[in-house]
């Protein structure tokens, strides 16, 4: 036994220790989640319209052409449940806080992290906000097992960050991700909307526990907004016609009917769907369901254009 | 394929979980194997903490089931008595037949009541959905159920006495190494190694890690890799090109090899390390040269269990021709309805039933019994030949396995019949192919490893421990390197499902 002792000792600890110095150096490497947790932690006081959601918001709203300071706190594939989380976070201390914006894209009420394939995502939460979800689930909150990046592209990534300075943080000071440009789409990217939509359509009926669950998370949200007094604007940002030509109707029809009925019930929330709006031309997207930064420019400028509207009547 | 992400809670061989599991688990059971009491004691204790750990390993997913593991256990020790008192073979046969009836009754409802009550609806056109059960499927509950069974049957074929130790009995239903999906073992194999003191072997343990890394190399590395692809085919098949979907076939192929011998490889190495000898469950079969050999080198454990408890009970092949036929097709659609209740498992069954009749019907069902290029390095230009197309109608089948209905099985492989399809033979070995690199690299390094291996009851094992040991080591940190390149992705097993 003792022999296997020391055989065993012997050809791990090398990779213990080489494992241990990769997790250390991945979480010494600044990304967008260091970035916004420490934004909001020093900064929410300041903040006036501040802007959740997925990649549809990550890349589609850029908070400086508000008309009032804001700060978009997407994540790619972030789902309610932690834009829900973030804002419980730290909503205590947003003082100046007027309006939040919750991007309902087609596929955010079917959504849950946890079962997807987007699940190793989850880690940053639990990393880098101190997330309490899955707090005892060691591939949660392990960045050297948790990430879907080769050993090599993670060894490379704390190379870079270490020799070079370059960190992982791709958003701008405000949280629009400039990843999305014109220029770098792909190739098809115009054509790639009907198997995008088939990726996010579901099955309704096996996502019921998922559906209310999300539900439950508008729904908290919009509550502590009206104990803040704070105005909701829960908006569906634009797609290209091939993706929304190839929508589920019934899913489509879901999402608009629960972001309405919000809007009906609640006198602190409104609902902009922009999903099929004309005014979204090839040229703001990025591909078939994401706008390019040169469209975020334009879905921010209408969604100042309305809050505004909206304080003024 | 069935919806496999409620068993992403499993603790999966492949999970961070199971590498704190596995230390803390063997240091307390050799601690218990090295302790200052008498032997007898010691088994007993050792024993029931295997029970003890394998019910955490499967209560992870969902403690509930463990009733369920518990019953069926008990059931069958109880029953493995009865049929011993039994006075008179009627007796005997009885008790034997209703533990098989109360096994196989607990197994259609949880696995297949749901599916005949829909078809029955579907048949005569009326709803049926107040009907469905809905449960979920215990993970695992095919295999430990066969493995309860085996036990009465051997006991009744007095091929084995039953055991009036119930903590080495429970221990063999649950032994978690094997628990999930299998080698579904028999109780003449690995009950006794139960009721016997268990000394630690330095050879055997170091030989199950050999194993484990190997098991870990075929599951994240090679079959991890291919399911990214796969899955991304498979979603939207219809828009795919001939030579895309015949690649995404090949690549399936290696998927359910790399996924499910990984995990026997892995299931076998941790039982090792337990002083515990598991059957093999599979011999390279990707090496065979015709579709019988294929089957007895496929899920041995599976093939082996249905040969001696239905195949040859029924006659076997020594009855006339018309049973013969009959006799392989019960078997094959056993087989493919054992996993799961779809009509694609059971057209798969009948697919294979087809290939291997002719083999049978003329006596060539064993002409390959020994292994492929014996003492040689390559093999010959016929056997290449025949590999190759053995593999072919491997890959053929797998499509209707893999497929969530026939008509997409059969759209999927009239997809690949379009001009170019045999692009995706070159596609394969092409560096630039960006989707499909590196995962051809890693197949390539299994098979080739695993073909210079062949003579060898796994990947990775050493017979002259001194030969090219530092080689070994460093490809064993090579291997290493890839595991956790690759790990990132966490998937569940294939045939947690079954």
């Amino acid at each position: 036994m003792k022999r296997f002792a020391k055989t065993i000792f012997c050809f791990f600890l090398p990779i213990f220790l080489g494992v241990l110095a990769l997790e250390i150096g991945m979480r010494s490497v600044p990304n967008d989640y260091t970035f916004k947790n420490k934004w909001l932690t020093e900064n929410i006081s300041h903040v006036r319209i501040w802007t959740f959601g997925s990649s549809h918001g990550l890349y589609g709203i850029s908070p400086r052409y508000f008309s009032k300071p804001a700060f978009n706190s997407a994540h790619v594939s972030q789902p309610l449940k932690y834009d829900a989380f973030i804002f419980d976070k730290f909503i205590g201390g947003a003082d100046s806080l007027e309006w939040i914006v919750l991007p309902v894209s087609y596929f955010t009420l079917t959504n849950k992290m946890e079962d997807g394939e987007e699940w190793w995502r989850i880690k940053n939460y639990c990393i880098y906000y101190d997330c309490p979800y899955h707090q005892w689930e060691p591939r949660y909150n392990i960045e050297v097992v948790g990430n879907p990046l080769s050993l090599y592209k993670q060894i490379k990534r704390v190379g870079r960050y270490w020799i070079k300075g370059v960190d992982d943080n791709s958003c701008d000071s405000l949280g629009l991700d400039l990843g999305y440009s014109k220029a770098h789409r792909g190739e098809n990217w115009y054509m790639d909307g009907p198997q995008r939509a088939k990726y996010h359509t579901k099955d309704l009926a096996k996502s019921q526990p998922n559906i209310k669950e999300n539900i439950g998370y508008i729904e908290s949200i919009i509550k502590t907004c009206a104990e803040k007094q704070v105005k909701v604007l829960i908006i569906t940002t634009p797609v290209c016609s091939t993706y929304y030509d190839c929508v589920d109707s019934a899913q489509y029809a879901l999402m608009i009917e629960t972001c309405e009925s919000f809007a009906r019930q609640y006198n602190h929330v409104q609902y902009l769907n922009l999903f099929k709006d004309s005014r979204f031309v090839e040229d703001d997207f990025h591909d078939s369901d994401h706008l390019a930064t040169e469209g975020a420019e334009k879905l921010t400028k209408i969604l100042d254009e309305y809050i505004l509207t909206i304080e003024h009547k | 394929m069935r919806n496999i992400s409620y068993y992403y809670q499993s603790m999966l061989f492949n999970s961070i979980e199971f590498a704190f599991f596995l230390p803390i688990v063997f240091l307390i059971y050799w601690a218990i194997g090295y302790a200052h009491i008498n032997d007898n004691l010691k088994l007993r204790l050792q024993n029931a903490f295997v029970i003890l750990a394998s019910y955490v390993f499967y209560g992870w997913w969902d403690w509930r089931f463990l009733l369920l593991i518990a019953f069926t256990s008990f059931c069958s020790w109880g029953s493995g008595l009865l049929i011993a008192r039994s006075s008179t073979p009627k007796a005997a046969k009885a008790w034997t037949a209703a533990n098989i009836v109360h096994n196989l009754a607990i197994l259609a409802v949880f696995k297949y009541y749901d599916f005949f009550v829909r078809e029955f609806g579907q048949l005569f056109g009326v709803s049926t959905d107040s009907l469905l059960l809905k449960i979920i499927l215990p993970v695992g509950i095919s295999f430990y159920t066969f493995q309860a069974l085996s036990y009465s049957i051997d006991v009744y074929r007095k091929k084995i006495e039953p055991t009036r130790d119930i903590v080495a009995f429970f221990a063999y239903v649950a032994f978690f190494p094997q628990l999930v999906a299998g080698p579904i073992e028999r109780a003449t194999n690995l009950l006794p190694q139960f009721q016997a003191n268990r000394k630690f072997n330095y050879d055997q343990a170091v030989d199950g890690m050999r194993q484990i890394l190997w098991g870990l190399f075929k599951k994240i590395v090679v079959a991890d890799n291919c399911a990214t692809y796969v899955d991304q085919v498979w979603a939207t098949y219809d828009t795919q090109t001939g030579s895309t979907l015949l690649l995404a076939a090949i690549l399936f192929t290696f998927q359910i090899y790399g996924d499910f011998s990984g995990y026997s490889d892995i299931a076998i190495g941790t039982a090792k390390l337990f002083g515990i000898k598991l059957m093999r469950n599979f011999n390279n079969p990707y090496f065979s040269r015709d579709i019988a050999e294929f089957w007895r080198k496929w899920h041995i454990s599976l093939t082996t269990w249905f040969r001696d408890y239905v195949y040859i009970p029924l006659g076997g092949s020594r009855v006339g021709k018309w049973k013969i036929v009959r006799n392989t097709f019960v078997i094959f659609l056993l087989s493919g309805f054992w996993h799961g209740a779809n009509w694609t498992f059971i057209a798969w069954g009948a697919y294979h039933a087809i290939l291997f009749l002719p083999l049978i019907l003329l006596g060539m069902n064993r002409k390959y019994t020994n292994q492929v290029a014996e003492g040689c390095l390559l093999p010959t230009w016929k056997e290449a030949v025949q590999i190759l197309f053995t593999f072919f109608l491997a890959v053929l089948g797998w499509i209707i396995f893999r497929a969530e209905t026939i008509t997409q099985a059969w759209n999927y492989i009239c997809g690949m019949m379009q001009f170019g399809t045999l692009r995706a033979c070159y596609r394969f070995f092409l560096p630039n192919e960006y989707i499909v690199y590196p995962t051809n690299l890693y197949i390539i390094v299994m098979i080739v490893i695993e073909w210079i291996q062949r003579n060898k009851q796994h990947g990775l094992e050493v017979l002259n421990a001194s030969k090219y040991k530092w080689i070994r080591i460093a490809f064993n940190y090579v291997l290493v390197w890839m595991i956790i390149q690759n790990a990132g992705t966490e998937q569940t097993f294939i045939y947690f499902q079954f």
